[in-house]
């Protein structure tokens, strides 16, 4: 009993973090007028240019990779989707590690009476931001893809959405891991760096069955960049089988959190500053 | 002159103490190379009437990337450098000191993307290798846009930097224009992939001059009208954009104001 009580007062104090974090970061980022319409502005530019870059490719090919021209806007679709909840959930949050470690910061979240690394990571968490610049390109896309093309039935989209979510939860795990390094050597940014450029460039033009096993190996269970963007984009068009990529999928997210939680603890043991 | 080279090494010896920098750059270099060569194999595996092999398109792509990298055309360090010193206030620490203003705040943020614009140096070198030209006029003709693109650029920096001046935040419209300007210039996808009309009105662009004009060179034999007209042009744009630049630049230094000035 006195168990169970704990685990809801951990819950209960993980969702207030979450739920001041919201309201936080709502007030900041509607404070400037101007860069709210420019930064839309952008990314509808962004993913205007990359249509239309598929046009352009698509006019001189039928497939790439076996994926018509719907079946890669709707990749596309995926990693875009995949990109604004990363942005807006933890991905800001997790790069500002290396400055609260090398600037003593961290001593005064290890002071509080919260979850350390989980408020790092969730410290803010924004909402208005991704919805506005992501919700038109992600309309626009909705618009082009022709659905009816699509091989999309109830259960794989079921597969392919738990797909999506395990990825999330095993790329967030690897994102927290690669920023760890800092504790040791002073500087964290590269191996992260060295990620995003993975994901940047594998997200949204390179189809799952582009890649050979060895690759896919690598990427699925060793960087686990695409289980959440090109296995579950797989998954919902039923290129891959659902139940095959849901177990690796569980494996890799569940592993990645216990590999996370106990290079937490070692980065923990290493940390020192002037005050601790 | 040596204050400018002053600066880009003073920067550059900043980075050079961080080797495992120098590492992971080259690092995120082959990772963008490789997944590009990858995605250049599934659509030359398929694609029917482009004229470029497979070689000659990693080459395009490893000189228009090194083009892109040296003169900031997309990534616009130098203008973001502008635009956060003048937010901040840190251009007084400039405009107080006898030095020249705006080659002095280029030299700095070239140097501090030197390590960045070495590997880019080497990209280039590689798409020459791969795909050597097939003479030595079309080694000068890229130099000479390659002049061209670097002050295309800069003008195209120097006008982010500004918008500083007339805007509270213009944070979004640089990286429009460097979105858009990615696929214009052909650094996405080669101009011979559009359409003919459309890839007849792209290649008139800055962009286009800046970019895809010097890289194509490698699928010439010699230099021909349509190049020789896209430098006249190159030069036009240049004229025209540091004209407009320098104008508004100066127009929006008198409007600037700091504590102690």
């Amino acid at each position: 009993m006195l168990k169970f009580d704990e685990i809801k007062k951990d819950i209960k104090l993980r969702l207030m973090i979450i739920k001041s974090s919201i309201i936080y970061t709502f007030q900041l980022e509607t404070a400037y007028v101007s860069e709210n319409w420019s930064n839309m502005a952008s990314t509808l530019f962004y993913t205007g240019s990359f249509i239309l870059f598929l046009k352009v490719v698509y006019g001189n090919v039928d497939t790439i990779a076996g994926y018509t021209e719907d079946e890669m806007l709707f990749l596309t679709f995926i990693g875009q989707l995949i990109f604004y909840l990363v942005w807006g959930i933890f991905h800001q949050n997790l790069r500002k590690i290396e400055g609260l470690v090398q600037k003593g910061d961290l001593d005064l979240i290890l002071t509080k009476p919260v979850p350390a690394d989980f408020y790092i990571a969730f410290k803010r968490i924004s909402i208005i931001s991704p919805l506005r610049d992501g919700l038109t390109p992600l309309v626009v896309l909705v618009i082009l893809i022709d659905w009816g093309s699509l091989i999309i039935t109830p259960l794989s989209a079921l597969s392919g959405f738990i797909t999506m979510i395990l990825g999330l939860v095993a790329y967030f795990s690897l994102l927290f891991i690669v920023r760890l390094p800092v504790f040791w050597l002073g500087r964290g940014s590269s191996p992260a760096e060295l990620v995003y450029t993975m994901r940047h460039y594998s997200r949204d033009i390179l189809p799952f069955e582009s890649f050979n096993k060895g690759l896919q190996g690598i990427f699925l269970l060793l960087i686990p960049i695409l289980i959440d963007t090109g296995l579950a984009t797989s998954v919902f068009l039923n290129k891959s089988e659902a139940v095959p990529a849901l177990l690796i999928s569980f494996f890799v997210a569940s592993a990645f959190i216990l590999l996370r939680k106990w290079l937490w603890k070692r980065a923990l043991m290493a940390y020192s500053s002037a005050s601790s | 002159m040596k204050s400018f080279f002053a600066l880009i090494k003073y920067n550059l010896l900043v980075y050079i103490q961080y080797p495992l920098e120098l590492i992971n750059i080259l690092l995120k270099e082959v990772v963008r190379i490789f997944f590009l060569f990858m995605f250049l194999q599934l659509v030359f595996q398929n694609a029917e009437g482009n004229d470029y092999t497979l070689r000659e398109s990693l080459s395009y792509y490893l000189i228009t990337g090194g083009i892109a990298e040296l003169t900031m055309i997309f990534r616009q360090k130098f203008g973001s450098y502008l635009r956060d010193s003048i937010k901040s206030g840190e251009i007084s620490n400039y405009l107080i000191k006898p030095i020249p203003l705006l080659s002095s705040m280029f030299a700095v943020s070239w140097g501090q993307r030197s390590l960045y614009n070495i590997v880019a140096f080497f990209s280039i070198l590689i798409g020459f290798v791969l795909t050597p030209f097939d003479s030595v006029e079309l080694y000068i003709g890229f130099l000479f846009f390659f002049v061209l693109s670097f002050f295309i650029a800069f003008s195209i920096n120097l006008l982010e930097g500004i918008l500083t001046f007339y805007l509270e935040s213009p944070g979004g419209i640089p990286n429009s224009i460097a979105h858009v300007g990615r696929l214009l210039s052909g650094a996405m996808v080669p101009l011979s992939f559009f359409p003919q009309k459309i890839a007849n009105i792209l290649k008139l662009t800055p962009f286009a001059v800046a970019i895809y004009h010097p890289a194509n060179m490698l699928k010439l034999e010699s230099l021909g009208a349509e190049q020789v007209n896209a430098m006249i042009l190159g030069v036009i744009w240049v004229l025209i954009l540091n004209g407009l630049a320098l104008y508004f630049w100066n127009n929006g230094l008198k409007k600037y104001e700091a504590v102690g000035l």
